[in-house]
């Protein structure tokens, strides 16, 4: 056999070695995504899941929601996070919109920040004529929310022999007409570590 | 002789009644428990009582237990939520760690997230 067609051979091996799929070694594990996160005392996925299940389902059972005959429409502020650490909250109120909106009770207007995006979209399919007038969303048909949702989170951290932090997120259902908190409900975390 | 005749009828049928009654309770212990899927060191969390009820068109549940050891158990737990045909409902919940110090009774409470959910089962994953 030729050198030529001994170095092809193996070109193509090495070529369809490189082409197939999963491969296996390296440092690389996948793990339970919904297991319990220990490695710091610091804010964690654990206690975002923790957190959003268990103030939705307090809000599922608050009268108002739960004995609606309509779908209840109510609009999720940011968290605002008086924390010393640096905690992305728009994880907790996207977990929170998630569990509420499946729950089949409770619909959500378009937030504050996605409000640009919203009067875009109907600018675009109103005033470009583009789009056949048939089909377009009209203006002035947006449902405005009955209810705000805010929440907060605040820690008190405590440095002795151990780490004593203690976490409590805090949301408020506000009836919007009437500028009254409805329902209120918090949610408390306690993590101790050495130091 | 009369009372020898009564006391006679008497035993077999407070045997039967208790033997009924354990077989009652023993029943309704397992289909407590079959409500359980236990992994890792959780015998001593014994359940005790168990409540599922339809609330505002979700199923609410409240599982009572008691932990039967003299030291404190560190465990996980979560609910899972099924349709009648035994499928998930929605997305697995994340694992709750919690303790209890030994003897302690204490309640696990479960909403399902959609009214789908008309059955479930609790997962208690024991460790230290």
């Amino acid at each position: 056999m030729s050198k030529l067609k001994i170095i092809s051979i193996l070109s193509v091996l090495t070529l369809s070695a490189c082409a197939t799929g999963p491969r296996y070694g390296g440092n690389v594990q996948y793990g339970d995504e919904k297991g319990v996160e220990q490695v710091t005392n610091e804010f964690g996925s654990t206690d975002i899941g923790m957190i959003a299940e268990s103030m939705s389902s307090k809000m599922l059972q608050f009268p108002v929601i739960a004995n609606s005959k309509t779908v209840v429409r109510m609009k999720l502020d940011p968290v605002k996070n008086a924390t010393s650490e640096y905690i992305n909250t728009k994880i907790i109120t996207d977990k929170i919109r998630k569990v509420l909106i499946n729950s089949g009770k409770v619909e959500f207007a378009v937030g504050d920040d996605g409000m640009q995006s919203q009067t875009n979209d109907l600018r675009t399919q109103n005033q470009t004529g583009l789009y056949d007038s048939k089909t377009t969303a009209k203006v002035g048909k947006m449902e405005a929310a009955k209810y705000r949702v805010e929440g907060s989170i605040s820690s008190i951290v405590k440095r002795g022999e151990v780490k004593d932090v203690w976490y409590t997120f805090s949301l408020n259902l506000i009836d919007v007409q009437r500028g009254v908190i409805v329902w209120t409900d918090d949610k408390d975390i306690r993590k101790t570590s050495g130091r | 002789m009369q009372r020898k005749f009564f006391i006679r009828r008497l035993i077999p049928a407070i045997t039967l009644f208790s033997f009924s009654l354990y077989s009652h309770l023993v029943a309704a212990q397992q289909t407590k428990e079959s409500k359980i899927r236990r992994s890792g060191s959780t015998n001593a969390l014994k359940i005790t009582d168990l409540i599922a009820v339809k609330r505002n068109n979700l199923l609410t549940v409240q599982a009572s237990f008691i932990n039967e050891s003299s030291s404190r158990i560190q465990y996980n737990y979560r609910f899972k939520w099924l349709d009648d045909s035994g499928i998930k409902v929605s997305d697995d919940e994340v694992w709750k760690p919690q303790s209890a110090f030994g003897g302690q009774t204490f309640e696990l409470t479960g909403v399902a997230p959609t009214p789908m959910a008309t059955d479930f089962v609790i997962e208690l994953n024991g460790f230290g």
